[in-house]
């Protein structure tokens, strides 16, 4: 009885320390993927708005926009975020800049699928896709950035 | 076979029907389906490597969690290094990546990994039905993807490195815009499925 109980402890512990290990892989790897992407943003940022190499101000936990930058140009300071919009089957990689009191004055498509598109159907996409909520998080987001920034 | 001694037998009708669910949905261009296949393929293959062996040292009541972590891990860990390849991408296929855990070729991956017998339905190995059916996934996908996109939209997405993707122009016309939104994909795998059924009929043999 002792031994059967010994036995099944060492089975379990086996199987946790090995589940443990692939924890560890995967925590690991989200690490290494997560300083990726914060790298390719700022470069997709600085490339689409030609400022100052982009800071990180603040990490958001937000299902469309992970990251809040902050950069300068000649006209001042504004914050950039990549906002991912999504629609009925559809996605898109959008650049986003807003002034530091969360007006929005710039977006830059990612997608070259962009440039493709004609005015009426950009209309539709923008009413497609449920872009006016995410971006309104996003303008909340960067008045939180620039409150810390102060 | 006793079912009595499998560590985890996926139902065949969730392997069937809700595991190619994610599949229309998701791959609904070139570089979507190629990147989901190729996922999908990625855990299968991997799931038929591991669990074998792993099946000799593992108790049978631990069999079933053990192998569902693994394709947890597996799907988690193809999501993070497709995060790396191409955040557009990985923003694309969005939760169909960790979803992978549980498509319908994981879990057929599953079912033959947890058999007892060592041989496939043909008398192949079990690896070689698994990496047969992982690339006849992949390439589907792909072609579901790519003929969603061409027909939808008139263009067809190349999978590069980086935030963007590349799109090549094909038509200046998109002749089935439905078959971009997952109706559209339901619709295209019925006519799949239907050729499928023609073909085997043709050849004289009995579908699945």
């Amino acid at each position: 009885m002792m031994a059967d109980k010994r036995e099944t402890l060492v089975e379990n512990l086996a199987v946790a320390a090995a589940v443990g290990v692939l924890v560890l892989l995967v925590a690991v790897l989200s690490l290494v993927a997560h300083a990726g992407t914060k790298a390719q943003e700022g470069s997709s940022l600085a490339a689409a708005c030609s400022g100052s190499s982009p800071q990180l101000a603040l990490e958001v936990d937000d299902p469309a926009f992970e990251r809040i930058f902050s950069l300068r140009k000649d006209s001042g300071s504004l914050y950039g975020t990549v906002v991912s919009l999504r629609g009925n089957g559809a996605s898109a990689l959008v650049c986003a800049f807003y002034s530091p009191q969360g007006e929005l004055r710039e977006l830059h498509t990612l997608d070259s699928f962009g440039d493709r598109l004609s005015d009426d159907e950009r209309e539709l996409t923008s009413r497609f896709f449920d872009t006016e909520r995410v971006l309104a998080r996003a303008a909340e987001s960067i008045r939180d950035a620039a409150r810390k920034g102060e | 076979m006793s079912y009595e001694k499998e560590g985890f037998v996926p139902n065949p009708i969730l392997t069937g029907l809700v595991g190619i669910c994610p599949l229309v949905v998701a791959a609904k261009s070139l570089a979507e389906g190629a990147a989901y296949g190729l996922g999908a393929a990625f855990c299968a293959f991997l799931l038929g490597l591991l669990i074998p062996p792993a099946r000799a040292f593992l108790p049978v009541r631990l069999q079933a969690p053990a192998s569902l972590a693994l394709s947890a891990a597996l799907a988690l860990i193809y999501s993070f290094c497709l995060e790396m390849y191409s955040s557009a991408l990985a923003a694309g296929l969005w939760i169909y990546l960790p979803l992978l855990a549980a498509s319908g070729l994981s879990l057929v991956a599953l079912r033959l990994s947890s058999s007892t017998s060592r041989s496939g339905p043909d008398g192949q190995s079990r690896l070689a039905v698994i990496a047969l059916q992982s690339a006849w996934f992949l390439v589907t996908s792909a072609c579901v993807g790519a003929a969603r996109e061409l027909l939808g939209l008139g263009t067809l997405t190349i999978p590069t490195p980086g935030p963007s993707l590349s799109r090549i122009a094909v038509a200046d016309f998109a002749p089935l815009r439905i078959l971009v939104t997952p109706a559209g994909g339901f619709i295209l795998l019925g006519f799949l499925a239907a050729l499928y059924r023609v073909t085997l009929r043709a050849s004289g043999r009995k579908g699945l």
